[in-house]
Order: C-alpha cells, then sequence, then structure tokens
C-alpha cells in the first residue's frame, strides 16, 4: 500500500481543484476544508511511511525507466512536502477566513491553491526530467492567476512579467532537457548522470541550459525583478504560498539536479559563481528590503535575499552545507509565511501597509505584530529560531571548507534582516499613535491571526527540532563535492 | 541552575499581569525573585571561592553540539551575584522611579528578560547558548533603551546601540564558530584548558579579531563608544543596570572568560592595551565635557570600560587582581550613581547639573550617599574605589609593555574622573539654591534604598578589605588569570610610585574642578571635536547603504521589461557561451552539415520572413510574415520525415495567425517609440543569442550521441504497448501522466484566462 502514497498525495490535491472548479461556488462551505485535511493527512502519511521505512518509489502505470516515469520520495522531497503540508494547512485556515464563502474570488482561489498544491508535490516527487518541466509549467500556471486575484487592475503588469521570465526559465530548461535526451537516451534522474558527464560539450550545454533556466524561475540575482511586485501584489494568502513554497519549488530542483544527475558536472568555479549570485542576492535583496516603503514589498525583496542562502550550498558542498541549505528552505517556509500572513492581517485592518503609517497597532494587531516579531527572529537567524541552526550549519560549512568569505555574507545578511524587521516594528510597536489610526477595515478575526502565530511558533521550534528532520533528510547524497 | 536563569524569563510572561493587580507595591514584590537569585548564587560561593569550577548540564540539540551547560566559576558567579544583587534594588527603584507610568508592566517584562538573559551570558558554558543570550540581551537592551518610545531620539539612539551591538555580535558569532573548531569543542571549560593549541591556530589573529569585534562593540571601546551615551536616553533604572553590572560589562566579562584561553599573546596585550587605554582616555575626556548629570556618568562608564580592557590585555597577576577589584568596585558606585542621577532629575526635572544648586537642604541623604558614591569614583580613601585605582596604577606601572602609554593615560584620566566625581557630588547640593522645573524635595524610600546600602558596601569593603578578596575577588581572579593567586586587599600599600600618581591626580583633579567653568567655555570654543567622531562613520555608512539601493534600482531595476529581458538574454548568452568555450578550446568543432537544394530555398524563405517581420511597418504585415517563418519550419519536419510533427505545427500556426489577426484590429495605431541607438542595441542582443544558438547547434551536431533509445521503444512497443503507432503508445501509455500533466498546463492556461476576464468584468460592473 506503501508505494501508492506517492500518487495520493499528488491527486488527491489536483483532483480536489479539479472539483471544486467544476462544482464552483456550490461546494464552498465544505469542500476546499475536506481537500485541505485530506491533503495534509497523506503528506502526513508520506512522511511517517518514509521516516519508518525510508525512501519510496512508484513507477507510474508500471513502466519502469527508461521507458516510464517514476515518483520517489526521499528524504529531501518528503521535507519539502512536509513543509508544503504544513505551510498550505496554515495558509488553507487563513485562506478560508480571508477569501470567505461570499467572496466570488473564493472558488477560483481554491481552485487554483489545491491544484497548485497537487503540482508541487508532483514536482517534488518527479524523478523524470521532462515531467519536472510539464510541473514546473503546472506550478508557473497555477500561480499566475492566483497573482490576479488581488484585482487584475493592480496586478496584471506583475503577473505578466512573471509570466513572461517564466516562460523563458521553462524554455531554457526544456532545451537542456532536449538535449540530455538526445545524449542519455533516458530521462530518469538516476540514469541520465554518467552520459552527462561524458557528454563533453553537450553535456556542458545541457547542463548550463538547465541551471540558468531554473535560476531564472528561483528570481535568483539577476533574475529577481518579476519577484517583488508579483509577491507583493498578490492576497496575503497568495503571498505566503509563492514566497515559501513556490520559487523555492526551484531552488529545490537546483540542488536536486546538482547533487544528482550533474554532480559529476560540478566546476569548483562554476560552484562559486552560483555561491557568488548567493551573495550578491543576500546582500541586494536584504538592502532592498530596507528600503521599502510598504510592509508586503519589504517582506518580497527579503525572500530574494533569504533564496541567496540555499545558493550558498553549491561553492561549499559538503553535509552540513546541504542540511544548511535544506534547513533553510524550511525555517523561510514557515517564516515567510507568518510574516506575509501577518502583513495581510495590517493591510485588512489598515487599508494600506506603508511602513511609514503602521503606528500604534500594538493594540488592535498585537496578535500579528508578536507573530511577524517572532517570525523576524527566526529571519535574522537568531537563536533558538530554525533560522539559526540553517545558519549555524552553513557558517560551520564555511569555516570548515576554508571558504570564510561566504561567513562574511553570512553573517552581514543576518545584519540587514535585523536591520529591516527591526526597522518594520520600530514603526508598528514603538510608536504611540498620535491619534487612534484611521482604520477602513475591521480588526482581523482571531482565525487570521491564528495561522500566522502558529507558522512563526513553528519557526522558532525548528530551532528545536533539528535532529529528526535532518535524520529524514539524509545525508548530502553521494558522488557530490 | 536552569530554573535560576530561565525564571527571570519565566516571570517576564507573568509579570504584566502582576504588575497591575499588585499597584504600588509591584517593585518590592517583583524584586523577590532577583533577591532569590541572589541568595541562591550566594550559596554557591563556598564552592568555587577558591579557584574551582562547576559545570553543569542539559542537553539541548545533541546531534549539532548545541547543549545547554552551566559554568559555575569564580568570574561568572561574580557576575551572576552582582547583576541579581544589583538587579533586586534596581527593581525596587523602578517600582518608585516609573510610578505610575502606563507601560511600567511592559517595562518589568522586558527587565526580567534582559536581566535572564544576561545571567545566561555569564553562564552558559556553551559557546552557542552564550551567543543566545548574548543576542538576547541586545535586543532586549534595545526595547528599554527606546522605552520612551513617543521620542523621535530615544528610538534612533535605541536603534544605533542595536545596529552597533548587534553587528558586532555577528562578528562575535564567527570568532566563537572558529575557537570551536579550533578547541574541537564549544564547551568553554574545556577550551579554556587549550590555549597552547588556540595560540598555535593558523587563523588565531582572524579569530581574536573577530571576537574582539564582538565585544568592543558590546562593551563600548574606541571607536565604537559613541553609541553607550546615547542610550542614556533610556529610562535611568535601565542605564544604572547597564552602565554597571550587565550589558556593557558583557563584553568585558567574554574578555576576561577567554583571557585564559587566547590571552598571552602580543596581538592580545597591544590590542586590548591600546584600545583599552584609548577609550579610559577618551570616556574621562568626553566627562569632562558634559553637563548633565546621566551623560557624565555614562563617559565615566567609558572610562571605566576602557580601564578594564586594558587591564585584561596587560593580564599579568596585578593587572587582572586590579581588573577584578575595579570591576566589583565600579559596579557599586556606578549603579549607586546612576540611580542618585535618577533622583536628582526625578525630583527636580532638569539633568542638567548647571541648573541645579544648594539642594543640600532639600535631599539631605541624597546629597551624603552621592558623596560616598563619589569619593568611590574619584578613587579616595577610605573607599574600595581607592583600592581599585591603586591597583590599576600598580598594574599600568608594572606591565611589560606599554607601561608609559598606559600609565601616562591612566593618569591623565584619573585626573579627569576625580574632577567630574567633585562636579557630581558637590555642584547639584552646594552653593544658592536654584529654580527648577519641579520643586525638589527627598526622594521615596525605594528611589534611596539601592543607592545607600550599595554606597555603604563601597565603604565597607573600603575598610575591610578582606571581605570582597576572600569572598569574591579570590575565586574571580583564580577564573581569568587560569590559576588561584593569594589575593589581598588593603588601603595603605606604603609609600609607592601608586600613591604618589593618586596623589598627583587628587590634587590635579581639585583643580580642575575649581576651573571647571573656564575649561567648558575652552571646549564650547572648539565644536570641530565633535565633528571628528566615529558617530559621523556610522551615520555616513548608514547613508551609504541608502545611495548603493538607489543607485541599483536607477541602473537594474528600472521598470522597463525591455531591461529585463536583456538581463536574461545576455546572462542566458554569457553563461552558455563561457561553458561551450570551456568545453571547445578556441575553436568550434562543426559537424558535417549535408544539404540539398530544395532545403536551402525554404530557410531562405525563413530567414527572409524573419527579416522582414522585424523590421516592417504593417503590423499585418509582420504577422504574415512570421506566419510565413512557421510554415516554412513546418515543412523541415516534413523533409525529415516527422510528417504528424508538421502536421501539428501547421494547425498551431494557422490558429496563431487567426487569433493575432484578432486582436489586431483592437490595437492602436503603429508608432515608432524607440530611436536609433536603442534599435540597434536590441538587434545586437537578439543576434548575440541566435549566433549563440547557431554555433551550439551546429557543434552539438558533430558530437556523437549515445545509442537511439528509439530501437527500444520500437522493441517494447508492441508487446507491452499493444500499440503500432510507437508516439501514441510513448504518449498514452509510458508517459501518460506527462501528457495528462500537459493537458492540465493548457487547463489552468485557461482558468487563468478566464477568472482575469471573469474578475475584470466584474471590476467593470462595480
Amino acid at each position: 500500500m506503501t508505494e501508492w502514497v506517492p500518487v495520493l498525495v499528488v491527486f488527491v490535491p489536483f483532483l480536489a481543484g479539479v472539483v471544486q472548479f467544476m462544482a464552483g461556488r456550490r461546494v464552498i462551505a465544505w469542500w476546499p476544508v475536506l481537500a485541505s485535511v485530506a491533503t495534509v493527512a497523506v503528506s502526513l502519511w508520506l512522511t511517517f511511511a518514509v521516516a519508518a521505512g525510508g525512501g519510496i518509489e512508484h513507477f507510474m502505470g508500471g513502466w519502469q525507466p527508461p521507458l516510464g516515469i517514476a515518483l520517489r520520495a526521499d528524504g529531501l522531497a518528503t521535507v519539502m512536502i512536509l513543509l508544503t503540508a504544513v505551510v498550505g494547512g496554515l495558509v488553507s485556515v487563513y485562506a478560508l477566513e480571508a477569501h470567505g464563502t461570499g467572496d466570488p474570488r473564493a472558488s477560483h482561489f481554491w481552485a487554483l491553491w489545491l491544484m497548485l498544491w497537487g503540482s508541487l508535490n508532483a514536482l517534488f516527487l518527479s524523478a523524470d526530467l521532462f515531467n519536472i518541466y510539464v510541473t514546473l509549467e503546472l506550478v508557473t500556471l497555477a500561480a499566475i492567476p492566483l497573482v490576479l486575484l488581488a484585482g487584475p487592475e493592480k496586478t496584471v503588469t506583475a503577473a505578466l512579467r512573471y509570466l513572461q521570465f517564466a516562460l523563458f526559465g521553462s524554455l531554457l530548461y526544456l532545451a537542456g532537457v532536449a538535449l540530455t535526451y538526445g545524449l542519455a537516451g533516458s530521462l530518469d534522474l538516476a540514469l541520465v548522470g554518467p552520459a552527462l558527464t561524458d557528454g563533453g560539450i553537450t553535456g556542458a550545454v545541457a547542463a548550463t541550459c538547465m541551471v540558468v533556466g531554473l535560476l531564472v524561475k528561483a528570481a535568483v540575482f539577476p533574475f529577481h525583478v518579476w519577484l517583488p511586485a508579483a509577491h507583493g501584489g498578490a492576497p496575503a494568502a497568495v503571498s505566503a504560498i509563492l514566497s515559501a513554497l513556490v520559487v523555492k519549488a526551484a531552488v529545490y530542483l537546483l540542488l536536486r539536479l546538482w547533487t544528482g544527475p550533474l554532480a559529476g558536472l560540478a566546476d569548483g568555479l562554476v560552484a562559486q559563481l552560483m555561491g557568488a549570485l548567493g551573495a550578491a542576492a543576500i546582500l541586494y535583496g536584504s538592502i532592498q528590503a530596507f528600503r521599502q516603503e510598504r510592509l508586503k514589498l519589504v517582506v518580497a525583496y527579503s525572500t530574494v535575499a533569504q533564496l541567496g542562502y540555499m545558493l550558498l550550498f553549491f561553492p561549499m558542498a559538503v553535509a552540513q552545507a546541504w542540511e544548511g541549505a535544506v534547513y533553510h528552505g524550511l525555517s523561510h517556509g514557515v517564516a515567510k509565511a507568518a510574516l506575509f500572513l501577518a502583513a495581510g492581517n495590517v493591510l485588512v485592518y489598515l487599508g494600506h501597509d506603508r511602513v511609514r503609517d503602521l503606528k500604534g497597532l500594538d493594540r488592535s494587531l498585537s496578535v500579528s505584530l508578536l507573530a511577524f516579531g517572532i517570525a523576524g527572529v527566526s529571519i535574522m537567524g537568531l537563536p533558538p529560531s530554525g533560522g539559526f541552526i540553517a545558519k549555524w550549519l552553513l557558517l560551520r560549512a564555511s569555516l570548515e571548507t576554508g571558504q570564510w568569505w561566504w561567513a562574511v555574507v553570512l553573517i552581514s545578511g543576518g545584519l540587514l534582516a535585523a536591520a529591516y524587521i527591526f526597522r518594520v516594528l520600530r514603526y508598528a510597536f514603538l510608536q504611540a499613535p498620535d491619534r487612534p489610526p484611521a482604520t477602513t477595515g475591521p480588526i482581523p478575526p482571531p482565525i487570521m491571526a491564528l495561522p500566522a502565530t502558529l507558522l512563526a511558533l513553528l519557526a522558532i521550534a525548528l530551532g528545536f527540532t533539528a535532529a529528526p528532520l535532518l535524520a529524514l533528510l539524509g545525508g548530502l547524497p553521494e558522488g557530490t563535492g | 541552575m536552569l530554573i535560576a536563569v530561565l525564571s527571570g524569563f519565566m516571570l517576564a510572561a507573568v509579570a504584566p499581569w502582576l504588575t497591575r493587580s499588585l499597584g504600588d507595591k509591584a517593585g518590592w514584590v517583583l524584586a523577590l525573585l532577583p533577591a532569590l537569585l541572589f541568595a541562591y548564587f550566594l550559596s554557591w560561593m563556598p564552592a568555587v571561592m577558591h579557584g574551582d569550577a562547576v559545570v553543569v548540564h542539559y542537553p539541548w540539540i545533541p546531534g549539532l553540539d548545541i547543549n545547554l551547560s552551566f559554568l559555575v566559576d569564580g568570574l561568572s558567579l561574580l557576575f551572576a551575584v552582582l547583576i541579581s544583587g544589583i538587579g533586586t534594588f534596581i527593581i525596587i527603584y523602578a517600582g518608585g522611579y516609573l510610578h505610575g507610568d502606563e507601560y511600567l508592566p511592559r517595562f518589568f517584562a522586558i527587565m526580567f528578560s534582559f536581566m535572564a538573559a544576561m545571567l545566561g551570558v555569564v553562564l552558559s558554558d556553551n559557546l552557542i547558548t552564550l551567543f543566545v543570550f548574548w543576542e538576547l540581551t541586545s535586543i532586549t537592551s534595545y526595547l528599554l533603551i527606546g522605552y520612551h518610545h513617543e521620542n523621535k531620539e530615544a528610538r534612533w539612539c535605541a536603534l544605533q546601540g542595536l545596529v552597533v551591538t548587534v553587528g558586532g555580535g555577528l562578528a562575535l558569532l564567527a570568532g566563537l564558530i572558529m575557537l570551536g573548531n579550533a578547541a574541537g569543542s564549544f564547551e568553554l571549560s574545556e577550551i579554556l584548558g587549550s590555549g597552547e593549541i588556540l595560540r598555535e591556530y593558523p587563523l588565531y589573529t582572524a579569530m581574536v579579531v573577530l571576537i574582539l569585534l564582538g565585544t568592543f562593540t558590546k562593551s563600548a571601546q574606541v571607536p565604537f563608544h559613541f553609541w553607550l551615551p546615547n542610550a542614556m536616553a533610556a529610562p535611568t533604572p535601565v542605564s544604572a543596570f547597564l552602565h554597571s553590572a550587565t550589558m556593557v560589562k558583557a563584553g568585558v566579562y567574554l574578555m576576561a572568560r577567554l583571557n585564559p584561553g587566547l590571552g598571552g599573546t602580543d596581538l592580545w596585550l597591544y590590542t586590548l592595551g591600546i584600545f583599552g587605554a584609548l577609550t579610559m582616555f577618551t570616556g574621562s575626556f568626553m566627562a569632562l565635557r558634559s553637563t548633565g548629570v546621566k551623560a557624565v556618568l555614562a563617559y565615566t562608564t567609558v572610562m571605566a570600560l576602557g580601564t578594564l580592557t586594558m587591564l585584561i590585555g596587560i593580564g599579568t597577576e596585578e593587572a587582572i587582581i586590579a581588573a577584578m577589584t575595579f570591576l566589583l568596585a565600579h559596579a557599586l558606585y556606578k549603579a549607586a550613581l546612576f540611580m542618585l542621577a535618577g533622583a536628582l532629575d526625578h525630583e527636580t526635572g532638569t539633568k542638567d547639573i548647571l541648573k541645579m544648586g544648594g539642594l543640600r537642604r532639600l535631599m539631605p541623604i541624597t546629597f551624603l550617599t552621592a558623596c560616598v558614591a563619589a569619593l568611590s569614583l574619584a578613587g579616595l580613601p577610605p573607599l574600595f574605589g581607592f583600592i581599585g585605582k591603586e591597583l590599576m596604577f600598580e598594574a599600568t606601572v608594572t606591565a611589560p609593555a606599554l607601561a608609559l602609554f598606559t600609565a601616562g593615560l591612566a593618569l591623565i584620566s584619573a585626573i579627569m574622573i576625580v574632577a567630574m566625581a567633585a562636579v557630581f557630588a558637590l555642584r547639584p547640593f552646594l552653593g544658592d539654591l536654584k529654580e527648577t522645573p519641579k520643586k525638589p524635595h527627598e526622594a521615596p524610600l525605594s528611589m534611596l534604598i539601592g543607592p545607600v546600602i550599595l554606597a555603604a558596601l563601597s565603604l565597607i569593603f573600603g575598610l575591610a578589605g578582606f571581605l570582597p578578596a576572600a569572598a569574591l575577588v579570590n575565586g574571580a581572579v583564580a577564573s581569568v588569570y587560569g590559576t588561584p593567586l593569594d589575593v589581598q586587599l588593603y588601603l595603605w600599600h606604603g609609600f609607592n610610585l601608586p600613591l604618589m600618581l593618586s596623589v598627583v591626580a587628587v590634587i590635579a583633579g581639585i583643580v580642575l574642578f575649581v576651573k571647571w567653568d573656564r575649561v567648558l567655555e575652552l571646549f564650547a570654543r572648539m565644536p570641530f571635536i565633535d565633528r571628528l567622531g566615529p558617530e559621523r562613520g556610522y551615520e555616513r555608512i548608514m547613508d551609504a547603504l541608502v545611495w548603493v539601493a538607489e543607485w541599483q534600482t536607477r541602473v537594474l531595476q528600472n521598470g522597463y521589461m525591455r531591461n529585463y529581458l536583456i538581463t536574461i538574454v545576455m546572462t542566458t548568452v554569457v553563461a552558455t557561451a563561457w561553458t561551450f568555450f570551456v568545453h571547445t578550446g578556441q575553436g568550434v568543432p562543426l559537424g558535417e552539415i549535408d544539404f540539398r537544394i530544395y532545403e536551402l530555398v525554404v530557410v531562405g524563405l525563413v530567414v527572409a520572413g524573419a527579416i522582414v517581420a522585424s523590421v516592417t511597418r504593417s503590423r499585418l504585415g509582420a504577422v504574415a510574415t512570421l506566419g510565413l517563418v512557421g510554415f516554412g519550419i513546418a515543412m523541415i519536419y516534413v523533409f525529415f520525415s516527422a510528417a504528424d510533427v508538421g502536421t501539428t505545427q501547421i494547425m498551431v500556426e494557422t490558429l496563431t495567425v487567426i487569433l493575432l489577426v484578432l486582436v489586431l484590429f483592437r490595437l492602436p495605431g503603429f508608432q515608432n517609440l524607440s530611436d536609433t541607438s536603442s534599435r540597434l542595441r536590441d538587434a545586437a542582443v537578439a543576434a548575440s543569442l541566435g549566433g549563440l544558438m547557431t554555433i551550439l547547434i551546429l557543434a552539438v551536431n558533430a558530437v556523437e550521441v549515445a545509442e537511439p533509445i528509439s530501437d527500444r521503444l520500437v522493441h517494447w512497443s508492441v508487446p507491452e504497448g499493444f500499440g503500432r503507432n510507437i508516439v501514441n503508445v510513448i504518449l498514452v501509455d509510458f508517459r501518460a501522466l506527462d501528457t495528462l500533466g500537459e493537458i492540465f498546463v493548457v487547463g489552468l492556461a485557461a482558468i487563468g484566462i478566464y477568472a482575469m476576464i471573469n474578475l475584470r468584468a466584474e471590476d467593470k460592473g462595480k
């Protein structure tokens, strides 16, 4: 039975999304709840099955590679699915209230989000280069309409930019896949490695195309320009999903390919270059976040910066860097979702999110702001949060490999993060209002503050649960470094 | 021990509620906790007073070498006793000082968190736990300093303190990790024993510099001293606590703590000695220029921190004994003085010394206590401060290096400090009564009990030097020096050089006190001193950050899609071309090109179509020629016997052309908005991508490809898939998941467009 769990993890949310789209508003009161609970349940089932019995492999339709497509749930895929279940589940709770049952957009939201959830799970599980391309497209095309839900007038430009970047990235990736297929006669991740390694120039060009394509998708500096507008403009629940999960999916693929099929091609200079892009993203994204006038843009630029940390794995490529990069992905996922949901509550209450005008929110929005602060601790990488564990592992890796310059980047990144998070808190917490803020909206109900708080607390809790999660992840795949 | 450290956090959680329900008595009741802790730490005294150390162990994340373990020895206990003891009085004092303040509940919550974090810093055995608590003190003290958050300046000062100390904290983390790697352990109790290994470590210099960056920023050493006086913006109880026993002393604590492991090298001696002495001088010089009661005290704290750093750097037996004695003496008088300063400010309504006078009759207890504490600050017998200062002079004159430098600066600083101690203790109280914003009267009991007891202790410890020597200083010296020493503290050391220096300092200091008003006038005529401070550097860096960000926005992220496209395309071209040339060297291996004449004709048509489409001024013409390109490619498919792909291509092209033509009529008229140079630039970008792709295809064509998979597909198609059309078998059997996925890709695109149109119509409808 367990070998069918990966299929369930993909198809339960996906088909639930299809049903939601077909049935529309008639089932809006109960179907999303059922679908989310079921998805979380199967994701947890998969997690426990993998934790208990090791990786699970399923051949779609019984066709084994190289003919068919395999779904493989190894440690890396499983922790990402767990992250998606946790973040997705809590964001769904938020969305139930935020999108309500009366909003005509709710049906669109749930249909797209459930399909996106399934697509993400498929992307994490897929062990086939071309199938990964398909899942990338699914993720992109489900994510972009979600951005538009904030109102087409406001977000259409951002969404179209996102589309253009994403399509260009997909195209490049596809070119790399085509070259690989010609070279190896197979698309399975486990089988194409040797052919790529021996493929000379074709192998190298194929690898370059795939990596650059994924860098575009992952909004890595200098391809980040589409991200802030799209993530900052989307509805809060969507921003949380995009920043915590969707961009991370592309980084996940970079890690997956680099430690798998491309392991034999790894070149010291290229690895340093990837690290340099990550470092540029960290420094640049953080400075930009500090300068933003709108709260959601602060958080969106913070995503640009935080993604950079995961790229620092490439130049170091030791076990601690591997654990640190993935753990950073996890803790950033929960913390960033908390930040976006908290920012969403500010937006609901004030009707705007101008940082300078966040005066005296500490009474009416105390829970949301507390969540923002706690999640900020993890973003800054301060102990005892998950972000700290991740940075700690990366720091140790940088010193262990003698590449102290990444340690400098890690440390300055933490400092800059402290600067932009505290800037927000300074305005929100420490400034007593001259007069009560001119509110235009209601105080968000507790059910909207709760998911952000839980996510923020999870970001802290990750500081204490590193051991079982890293055990589930498993060590650095062999043949890397 | 775990409970002792964490109880502060627990009380912090309920403190707001307790404060509200206890009302006026809140300060007194809440002070029970630090008082209990004080008693608890005192009970540890016998265990460590002879230089022994006890490690208490609790695991946190075992797999990653992160443990909760506490190291109790003379040094940590000295600090723990000071933190809890002075903390007790501070809490009582705060209850009186901030009486009726609406934020008082929150204040107590942060204060207890801060106290617990500080205890954690000094008691942690594990470097990482230590760092955790270290950063917690930065953050909680930021909240304490920014307490008067209505005040813009207070917020700015708090942020400055945070940026400086957190920044230093991050450098410290890197240094601590290097330290742990070098020693092979993250437990202080093990690291301190491996001093030999540490001093031989290849990265010793980098490690020490990083750690010192952390301690110097925290302990306000030159050139980072500017944040500390600004932190006076905090309410006085906070200042008293931060300056006497906590926060700024954390840096001194860490230097003292690591002295047995890292000390004893020239780098350590010269860095700490020079920076410490300069800080000592700067602090006392700035104190001389100040007229605010709290400013004077804040700068004397800078002086004290410099002195301690310098003494730890010198590192001889005399120096370490002097450091620990000075530390204890400073904590006692500084806490008392700050609380008295708060009382003056609270009762008169002004902080400016020049505006106070004649208060001796109205505030007699305050006056008397101030005199005793100030005598200790000035280093006069029979106060404990005198012993500290004598030992300090002795340590500087016997220092193995820098003796003249440190002794000279110590003397000059001592002169200025004597003058300022006199200013603080005498100016507000003697002379005629001056008009003040509030009508002054004696401060309440809660605000006097702390200063009185602490000042009394200064006196008792001075008269009976064996008391602190046996109980506190002895154990601390053993921890810092590495081996136990016999510490004897007396007022009278005989006629020697240190005593002469003391006498000179006192006499010159009194002269300076008498002429103080003249000195102030002199400084007023030299405004350039302010402009030279490192604070300008801090502001410059902050400005530079903003400038860099603005510059990049103009250049990289200017909002134009065409620039973004150029970025993507050129990055791709450079990355691919680079890979390509790395692998092929200079030459391009070209495959054999074999073509027939009708292929040439079709290719010619495609190229012509592409060129016309990009230069034509007619939209319809562009669509038509693009169609030509598409149909030409379909023809090429057919030539290579992929008839079904060709058919698909033709259908797609037809549909595209029809759709484009339908949309064209809704667009505004054709306009040429780009000038020639930008069109040439676009052409160059496009040509580089096209050219690269051409070379790549030619080169890839030359490479031997693996055994074609089609053979295997042919082999398996009929027996396994029951189909003779291999493409169909692939699509619906072997790789059915991809087909399903692609169907949904198209479906999702449709849903997206549908949603967009729907929403748009709705928005218009409103």
